[in-house]
């Protein structure tokens, strides 16, 4: 049984000397999410940077990427850049909407885990504000 | 290491899960057919008056001669399995994966309350380690079996605990699902398999006290 433990507080000895730098996506800056409607927040704010986020994302000027827009009711792929995601977005459930936290959540860590770059776990993006 | 957590949450959690129902289900009917087998008077007489009876008197703390023997041993034992249920529940980053995954949507803990939980859930577990080195009759009937099945249940809390004060990066929260997986998968094959039979056992008993000897069994 002692072998047991041992090799498990080697584990863990070894996981603590991993930096937690590595949470940190290179180059990126430290602006955060601006979603007022959310609050109040458990977590702070995700880490993120319009510009610089879709530089190092490669999406240039392709919005749809992550934007869409909507007519009556319904989404449609182009993007409407006059209606705030939280238009149709609702804080609340609503029947046929993904609601704002859902919606954001998605959008992100989808994306990330499809192109097997970015952020997934939570405290990742939604780093605490020091 | 996005690729193994990704991995972790995604298809491993759900065969996680079906291992789990599968491999329950099966203890369940196989323990069944023995009884039946080799125990039939037991199943005749089970009785659900006499069941439930059982049940809601052993749910209520210090009600059974049991539970008055050991105050110390029942107190730890009903804080502990109150938080662990209640931070399965009720932890944020929990019911994140569940919106995410099914759009499931209920309030949960603060940060501070859930660390809280988890701190006592690790004393309880500290607790049931030295009652298991110090108390001689507990030490003896003490296999690998009970050692393994606790540190199966302590290991998620410490690596979520580490992983809440920010130790180890990326790596605690991977090792908090990697070992609740593994506590997920253990509970039929282990003394965790009490999470499947606890009620029944009580039911058995219940309906022994109730119909045959006609007294209390608490």
């Amino acid at each position: 049984m002692n072998k047991v433990f041992t090799s498990i507080l080697m584990v863990f000895a070894l996981v603590l000397t991993v930096p937690v730098a590595s949470a940190m996506a290179e180059g990126m800056p430290e602006g955060r999410m601006d979603v007022p409607e959310l609050a109040p927040f458990k977590y702070a704010p995700a880490v993120f940077d319009h510009d610089p986020h879709n530089e190092k994302a490669g999406l240039d000027e392709n919005c749809e990427a992550c934007h869409h827009g909507s007519e009556d009711g319904k989404k449609v792929l182009e993007y409407d850049e006059e209606l705030p995601c939280a238009d149709c977005h609702t804080v609340k459930k609503q029947k046929g909407v993904t609601p704002l936290r859902r919606a954001f959540h998605l959008q992100c860590i989808t994306c990330h885990e499809q192109q097997n770059k970015g952020p997934v776990q939570c405290k990742a993006c939604h780093q605490p504000e020091k | 290491m996005n690729s193994l957590y990704n991995f972790a949450v995604g298809p491993l959690a759900w065969a996680a899960f079906i291992i789990l129902a599968v491999t329950a289900v099966w203890r369940l009917w196989s323990m069944y057919t023995l009884a039946k087998q080799k125990d039939a008077s037991s199943v005749a007489y089970m009785s659900w008056k006499f069941s439930l009876r059982s049940i809601a008197n052993w749910l209520i703390p210090y009600k059974s001669l049991g539970w008055k023997t050991n105050p110390v041993l029942t107190a730890v034992t009903f804080v502990f399995h109150i938080c662990f249920v209640v931070l399965v529940i009720f932890v944020t980053p929990h019911q994140i994966l569940l919106e995410n995954a099914f759009g499931i949507t209920y309030p949960t803990l603060p940060t501070a309350a859930a660390d809280a939980l988890t701190l006592i859930v690790i004393a309880c577990c500290c607790y049931f380690v030295y009652r298991r080195v110090t108390n001689k009759t507990v030490r003896f009937v003490t296999r690998t079996n009970d050692w393994v099945s606790l540190g199966l249940v302590a290991a998620p809390f410490v690596t979520a605990i580490l992983g809440s004060w920010g130790v180890g990066g990326e790596i605690m929260p991977l090792l908090h699902v990697l070992t609740a997986e593994a506590l997920i998968v253990a509970i039929p094959f282990t003394r965790l398999a009490h999470i499947l039979f606890a009620l029944f056992t009580r039911a058995y008993i219940g309906s022994e006290f109730g119909g045959v000897r006609h007294c209390k069994d608490w």
